[in-house]
């Protein structure tokens, strides 16, 4: 994208961060990249970033996941910051349209992942506060019940019943609505 | 790693739009149920999904009170039922809301043979239903009604009003299910489930006085918050309307109240002596808006009134009232923030009946009158010496069709939702 470099150039999008994983591995990112999570935000503004920054509830892989989202949405935010002055208003909609697309095409394709990695993932996405990842991992998860039985979802969550035959005879009684 | 995590397992479960997939997700362990079962939970799920809960429409076959009159004939036995086509998935089978359960065999006081059952108002998971006999021939007064649960397969029948027939004359004038008590424990319900609603019930009669008619109403009550029996509350001989500048009016002879339609959650009513009087269902308060349009001569001739003046929803989701005289249809609405009804729009019907109708000759023309209106559409009847034409519009952007001849007018729709919360707290 011709627009990224325009983010990139800013200031405060240059100040580089390095984050810390639990098993000490450490990434160098970009103040932009860093702050879309908001807890990285407030200790960015709190100024105790300084040696890194260590999040010892994040794994190297899960984070280096992390961090590859965060880089492309926050190009895409500095796209379309960096865009909105340099392009006619109908040049601005096809290139943000396209955009969009490509955004979506990408978070498909992250939340190819094994169960537990995805689990691994909203777990980090809520700690870190990164609302659009963890919108996105809880709603994958949230689709994946849909439409399933509740045998199904046991199955598929490792879900131990320990419901007794009177409480579930009781649900289905009172919510025969909801089965066939 | 399990998603047993208390702070992520409920993020998940709050993106599940589906209240099927919801109770399946209930009915899985006990941590996910309770969950679920959580009020707070569920009543964030209707604030977030509401229109999920919306399970289809039931409608009457024919115009009801047309057929009323006719002991029923040309009603289907029960009303129909046309499911919300797929918002969320998966859907819930039609057969669920089939109102079979409606029991044939509760015709015993009805004059024998089995009641037809047509539907009168709508509000939540509930119908308010009108239980017509096809023996005995419908004489104005009572109006046998019940509250059903099609989800959960429960009907209650509503007893007549107390001292309902201690007056010379009275007719029914409509009744309308109206949220229950408020209570605290009950908000994800939005107040209204079959152990908690209020039914309205209008009337006109001769004022005790017996100087002249007026219209009265009682409420029926089932269980409020206070534990009480259902019962009917003392009935008002003539109901209080609020008036513009604040205060009440309690002691008005209003009769002959012509019924506008539901717009906006209230139903409007045209009184005699051009006032509008606006029921808002949710707490059965009565009030008079200000409208002043250009009234014609022939407004106050009553057997006209339904076809010149109406209310109902624009697509928009905003009331609108609605008049045709000399062949114009005005459209009125409320400026946002409030105020006064306002001219919006205005149509010339025999102006675009050039250009939509066939064969359509303007010498020819003889009248043009409201046939039926619904959320988003009017439709219009038009007469001419030759034939006769409906003709649907869409208030909001004055949108013009023709109806097909075959099709004739749609039903009035009455919107259903599924029992929420369900019951899951007992576990």
């Amino acid at each position: 994208m011709a627009s990224a470099g325009s983010g990139d150039e800013k200031a405060a999008a240059a100040a580089m961060i390095t984050l810390i994983s639990s098993d000490n591995e450490k990434f160098e990112v970009t103040e932009a990249t860093a702050t879309l999570s908001q807890t990285i935000r407030h200790m960015i503004e709190d100024g105790c970033t300084d040696g890194g920054v260590p999040l010892p509830n994040v794994t190297s892989k899960i984070l280096a996941r992390v961090i590859e989202y965060c880089k492309k949405h926050a190009t895409a935010a500095a796209g379309e910051e960096g865009s909105s002055s340099s392009f006619s208003d109908a040049a601005f909609l096809e290139v943000d349209r396209a955009f969009l697309e490509e955004l979506e095409e990408f978070d498909d394709a992250f939340l190819e992942v094994d169960r537990a990695t995805l689990f691994d993932l909203i777990l980090a996405a809520n700690y870190l506060d990164i609302k659009g990842l963890l919108n996105l991992t809880c709603q994958k998860v949230a689709d994946s019940v849909k439409g399933k039985t509740p045998e199904q979802i046991r199955e598929m969550y490792n879900i131990v019943n320990d419901l007794t035959p009177e409480e579930e005879a009781e649900i289905r009684r009172e919510t025969q609505w909801a089965f066939e | 790693m399990d998603l047993n995590l208390m702070d992520i397992l409920v993020l998940v479960l709050e993106r599940i739009d589906s209240p099927v997939s919801l109770v399946h997700a209930a009915s899985t362990c006990k941590r996910w149920h309770a969950m679920i079962a959580d009020a707070g939970f569920l009543r964030r799920f209707r604030a977030v999904h509401a229109s999920s809960l919306v399970a289809g429409d039931y409608f009457n076959d024919r115009k009801l009170f047309g057929s009323i009159m006719k002991r029923g004939r040309g009603l289907t036995d029960r009303p129909s039922f046309a499911p919300t086509a797929a918002s969320s998935t998966p859907t819930i089978d039609a057969r669920h809301f089939s109102l079979d359960f409606l029991s044939a065999a509760d015709g015993g006081d009805c004059g024998g043979g089995s009641p037809i059952w047509a539907i009168l108002d709508s509000r939540g998971s509930l119908l308010l239903l009108y239980r017509i006999s096809k023996e005995r021939s419908y004489n104005g007064e009572f109006a046998d009604i019940a509250v059903c649960e099609p989800a959960t397969r429960r009907y209650k029948r509503i007893p007549p009003p107390p001292n309902y027939f201690n007056s010379h004359y009275r007719e029914y004038k409509g009744s309308y299910l109206m949220d229950g008590d408020v209570d605290a424990d009950d908000v994800a319900s939005g107040h209204i489930s079959m152990s908690n609603f209020k039914v309205l019930y209008m009337f006109e009669h001769t004022a005790t006085t017996l100087t002249g008619h007026c219209t009265g109403a009682a409420t029926f009550t089932a269980c409020g918050s206070a534990g009480s029996p259902p019962s009917w509350g003392n009935w008002t001989a003539r109901i209080a309307v609020a008036s513009p500048d604040g205060g009440v009016i309690a002691d008005q002879d209003l009769w002959g109240l012509h019924n506008m339609g539901r717009a906006g959650g209230c139903q409007y009513f045209y009184a005699e002596g051009r006032d509008l009087v606006v029921l808002d269902v949710s707490t059965g308060e009565f009030s008079y808006s200000v409208f002043s349009p250009n009234w014609t001569d022939d407004f106050d001739v009553y057997r006209w009134m339904k076809s010149k003046l109406c209310a109902a929803d624009g697509s928009d989701g905003k009331a609108r009232i609605f008049t045709v005289f000399d062949g114009t249809m005005r459209v009125y609405a409320k400026p946002d923030g409030g105020g006064e009804w306002t001219l919006e729009k205005s149509l010339s019907v025999p102006e675009v009946a050039r250009d939509v109708l066939p064969g359509y000759k303007d010498e020819a023309f003889e009248y043009v009158v409201i046939d039926t209106k619904g959320p988003g559409y009017v439709i219009l009847s038009l007469k001419t010496a030759l034939d006769k034409w409906l003709i649907s519009v869409d208030p909001v952007t004055m949108e013009v069709a023709l109806v097909a001849k075959d099709m004739g007018s749609p039903p009035v729709m009455y919107p259903c939702e599924i029992p929420w919360p369900p019951v899951l707290n007992n576990t």
